[in-house]
């Protein structure tokens, strides 16, 4: 009906969106995770990732000082190791992407398996990497 | 701006992305504990050069197309209306400077870079 | 065994601002579709409103947020939705409420007027129709079902944020059923109007439509095919010939 949108409507009306109300399945949450990682590579992981390659080929000094570090257990390595696990979250999360582009995997069934797949992997490789640091 | 070309934009950039990134990452772990005379030798060589150069760039197309993408969904007057009523007035301007900012930071990341890789 | 049942209320002439208005329902010895339990919530209380006709699942009128899932009323068993004896009912998210569970579906219909969802065609016809082979029909299977109950654009963050711009699940199911259309001759202006950043491809694969979907249908697959189609048409740019109009 065309004639709705020339009806004059209230000023304020209410909208409903209550995001922990709302329920939202699980590739609601590895897309929105997704869009959060990346946010997250771009101001922190990033920028670290430049900082350990100047100083990692600035002297031998420097490239001993970082290697020592983050193989040690301590807030510097477990934060490093943290934010290379989010870029790899990125990086698994866009690969279910691209698979998806090419209309692999676009039905639920098979959406939910391959979120639970990234999922699965990404905690696989959390549990092993600070195991690593931390044993 | 074409939707097509964006999307294809995207997703090149990730793919570059993303072998230079198992490329780089396989050397560290396949050569535990890394030898810094490996390490030095690795990142001299050309190829490595040229290769993180033009990851640099496509970071930037990458970065930049899904930032505006936050921006466009998030700092617009309906969204940052739901929150409050007075944010929606001010929303294009704080969009504008959440755009400066990653702009601004996006080409100091590969600036800096292109500084390390070539000096 | 007494159910705490929990509806939106929003009346723009009384309240200031919406509410959740409590009720207690003796759960029923069979079970029923949540439409029936509103139309005996509005026995007790006849102020509730809400949108209803066929009562089947065909008409697309009750969609609703039941316990934080969209779906229609009608056709929602109780049993499948109760949760520790409690069921939340609140209007489709996203759009302007006009009252209780009713909301205002201008932007929806925009929308998929938008997309112009009727045959194009000018060519002249011999026989009286345009004739379809069976497996033409076919490949409108899972797409001519949609009943426009705004489910699936109202379950969409992206039509959230941008249901100006963002045309939506619904209106893209129906955008691609017209361009798999056999019939339909106008594909590469519908495709040259759909080309701009956010038309289509504010769609990150959510996926929230598809779980939604009352009648069962996948938006997420059919934008899809949009999308391949809008790619392998950047190739190929001299087919896109006639208007300009975006």
């Amino acid at each position: 009906m065309s004639t709705n949108h020339n009806k004059i409507r209230p000023v304020y009306r209410p909208v409903y969106i209550n995001l922990m109300q709302i329920r939202l399945p699980v590739s609601a949450l590895i897309s929105i995770t997704h869009r959060l990682s990346g946010i997250y590579n771009f101001f922190i992981t990033l920028p670290i990732s430049l900082y350990l390659l100047y100083f990692s080929t600035k002297s031998y000094n420097d490239f001993i000082l970082i290697q020592d570090t983050l193989s040690q257990p301590n807030i510097i390595s477990t934060f490093v190791t943290f934010s290379f696990l989010v870029y790899a979250y990125h990086i698994l999360t866009g690969i279910r992407h691209l698979l998806q582009d090419v209309h692999i995997g676009e039905s639920l069934s098979a959406s939910s398996k391959s979120a639970y797949l990234v999922l699965i992997i990404w905690f696989s490789l959390s549990f092993l990497l600070m195991m690593r640091l931390y044993l | 701006m074409k939707g097509s070309s964006l999307f294809y934009w995207l997703r090149l950039s990730a793919l570059f992305m993303l072998g230079y990134t198992v490329w780089v990452s396989s050397f560290i772990l396949i050569n535990q504990p890394v030898e810094y005379n490996s390490w030095i030798s690795f990142t001299n060589q050309t190829f490595f050069q040229l290769s993180t150069t033009f990851a640099a760039f496509f970071f930037l197309v990458h970065t930049f197309i899904g930032l505006w993408t936050v921006g466009t969904d998030y700092f617009t007057p309906r969204t940052l209306g739901f929150l409050h009523p007075t944010l929606a007035k001010y929303a294009d301007l704080i969009r504008s400077g959440y755009t400066f900012l990653f702009v601004a930071l996006g080409v100091l990341i590969v600036t800096t870079t292109l500084f390390i890789i070539w000096s | 065994m007494t159910l705490s049942i929990n509806i939106y209320r929003y009346n723009p002439e009384k309240d200031k601002f919406p509410y959740m208005q409590s009720f207690e329902f003796e759960k029923p010895k069979r079970d029923i579709m949540v439409l029936e339990l509103l139309n005996q919530l509005k026995e007790k209380d006849p102020t509730i409103s809400y949108r209803r006709s066929c009562r089947e699942g065909v008409c697309g009128s009750d969609g609703m947020n039941i316990n934080g899932k969209n779906g229609l009323a009608c056709i929602t068993p109780l049993s499948s939705v109760i949760k520790k004896n409690k069921l939340d009912l609140r209007p489709l998210p996203g759009l302007p409420v006009v009252r209780d569970l009713v909301v205002d579906m201008t932007e929806f219909y925009a929308q998929y007027e938008k997309i112009k969802p009727f045959l194009q065609n000018d060519t002249p016809v011999d026989i009286g129709e345009r004739l379809q082979s069976p497996e033409d029909r076919d490949k409108l299977d899972g797409l001519y079902e949609c009943i426009l109950c705004a489910c699936c654009s109202t379950s969409c963050p992206s039509f959230w944020w941008n249901p100006d711009k963002f045309v939506g699940p619904a209106a893209l199911l129906q955008a691609y059923r017209f361009i798999a259309d056999s019939r339909d001759t106008k594909t590469a202006e519908r495709l040259q109007s759909l080309s701009d950043p956010f038309s289509v491809y504010r769609c990150h694969g959510i996926m929230n439509c598809v779980s939604v979907c009352p009648k069962g249908l996948n938006p997420n697959e059919a934008i899809g095919e949009i999308k391949s189609m809008l790619l392998s048409n950047k190739s190929n740019q001299n087919i896109i010939t006639s208007d300009k109009a975006g």
